[in-house]
C-alpha cells in the first residue's frame, strides 16, 4: 500500500478522487451525528452534559491517532527517506494539535460541571496536555530550520520520541488513581455505555475519522503542490 | 424528532452549547484554511508550469 502511494504522481491522482468522497462521508456523519447527539436523552448523572461527550470522546481518540500517523510517517521518512512520508508527518501535525486542543478544550467544559473543577494535574489529563505540547513543539521544530530534509529529519526524531507518551495517554487511568474515569468503550464485559449513547459516539468518532483522513491528504496534496512550485522557481532561478 | 437540548434553559445547558460552539469553527477553520493553503499551492505551482514531476523519491 505505501509502495503504490510513495510514488507522488500515484498519490495525487488517488487522492484527487479519494479526498471528495473522505469528506462528503464526514460531511454526511457529523450531521447524522448532531442530530443524534441533540436527540439524546439528558443522563440520570451527567444530566444535558452527556452530549460533550459525543464530541470530546472522538476528539481525545483522533488526537492519539494522529499522533500515531505523525510518527508511523516520520519513522518511514527517517527510514527510507522518503520525502512524500515527510509531507505526510508534516502535513498531520497541525490536525493533531488541533484536535488535541479540542479534546482538553471539551473536556475542561464537562469536567466543571461534573466534577466541579476546570483542570486537575491528574494522569490522562497531563499527558494529554504533554501531547498538545509535542505537536506545538514537532510543528516549532520543523519551522525553525530552513533546510526541508533536515527539519524533517529533526522533527521526525521529536516525533518519534514523543511515542513514549502514547500508552501513558492510553493506560494512564489504569496505571494511576485518576479523577478521568477509566476505560467506558473497550472494555472487558463491553462498553459501559447504553446504546442511546453510543450510536451519536459511534457515529461522531466516525465523521472526526473520515474529516481526519480527507484534510490529511488535501494536506498532503498541498505540501507536494509547495514542493513542484518551489522546485520550479529555483529552476527558473538558476537559468 | 425530538431535540431536547435546543429547548433547554437548564443550568448545563451553557457548558454544552460552549462546547459545541469551541468545536465548530476549529473544525470549520481546519477545513477552510486546508483548502485555502491547498488552493494558493496549487495555483503558484501550476503558475510555474512545471513540465517535469518531481522526484520526491529521492532524499
Amino acid at each position: 500500500m505505501f509502495g503504490f502511494l510513495a510514488n507522488p504522481a500515484r498519490f495525487m491522482a488517488v487522492s484527487r478522487w479519494l479526498t471528495p468522497i473522505l469528506g462528503a462521508l464526514a460531511a454526511l456523519l457529523l450531521t447524522i451525528g448532531l442530530v443524534l447527539s441533540f436527540s439524546a436523552p439528558d443522563d440520570y448523572q451527567q444530566f444535558a452534559t452527556v452530549r460533550i461527550m459525543f464530541i470530546h470522546v472522538p476528539a481525545a481518540f483522533m488526537a492519539s491517532l494522529v499522533y500515531v500517523c505523525v510518527a508511523g510517517a516520520s519513522l518511514i521518512g527517517l527510514v527510507f527517506r522518503h520525502s512524500l512520508a515527510d509531507a505526510a508527518a508534516k502535513a498531520a501535525a497541525p490536525l493533531g494539535a488541533a484536535f488535541t486542543a479540542l479534546a482538553l478544550a471539551t473536556g475542561s467544559l464537562w469536567g466543571k460541571p461534573t466534577w466541579g473543577t476546570w483542570w486537575q494535574w491528574d494522569a490522562r489529563m497531563t499527558s494529554v496536555l504533554v501531547l498538545f505540547l509535542l505537536y506545538l513543539g514537532y510543528m516549532a521544530l520543523h519551522a525553525a530550520i530552513d533546510d526541508e530534509q533536515k527539519a524533517a529529519r529533526a522533527a521526525a526524531i521529536l516525533a518519534l520520541v514523543g511515542v513514549i507518551n502514547l500508552p501513558i495517554v492510553k493506560f494512564s487511568v489504569d496505571w494511576w488513581n485518576t479523577l478521568h474515569q477509566g476505560e467506558s468503550l473497550f472494555r472487558k464485559g463491553g462498553p459501559a455505555m447504553p446504546p442511546v449513547y453510543l450510536w451519536p459516539l459511534g457515529v461522531m468518532s466516525f465523521a472526526y475519522l473520515f474529516l481526519f483522513g480527507a484534510l490529511w491528504l488535501v494536506r498532503i496534496r498541498t505540501e507536494v503542490w509547495k514542493r513542484r512550485a518551489n522546485t520550479a522557481a529555483l529552476k527558473a532561478a538558476y537559468r | 424528532m425530538n431535540l431536547p437540548v435546543l429547548h433547554l434553559g437548564g443550568r448545563h445547558a451553557a457548558f454544552v452549547w460552549a462546547a459545541y460552539g469551541v468545536t465548530a469553527p476549529v473544525l470549520a477553520g481546519l477545513v477552510i484554511e486546508s483548502l485555502l493553503q491547498a488552493g494558493y499551492w496549487r495555483r503558484k505551482a501550476e503558475g510555474r508550469s512545471i513540465q517535469a514531476e518531481p522526484d520526491l523519491t529521492q532524499p
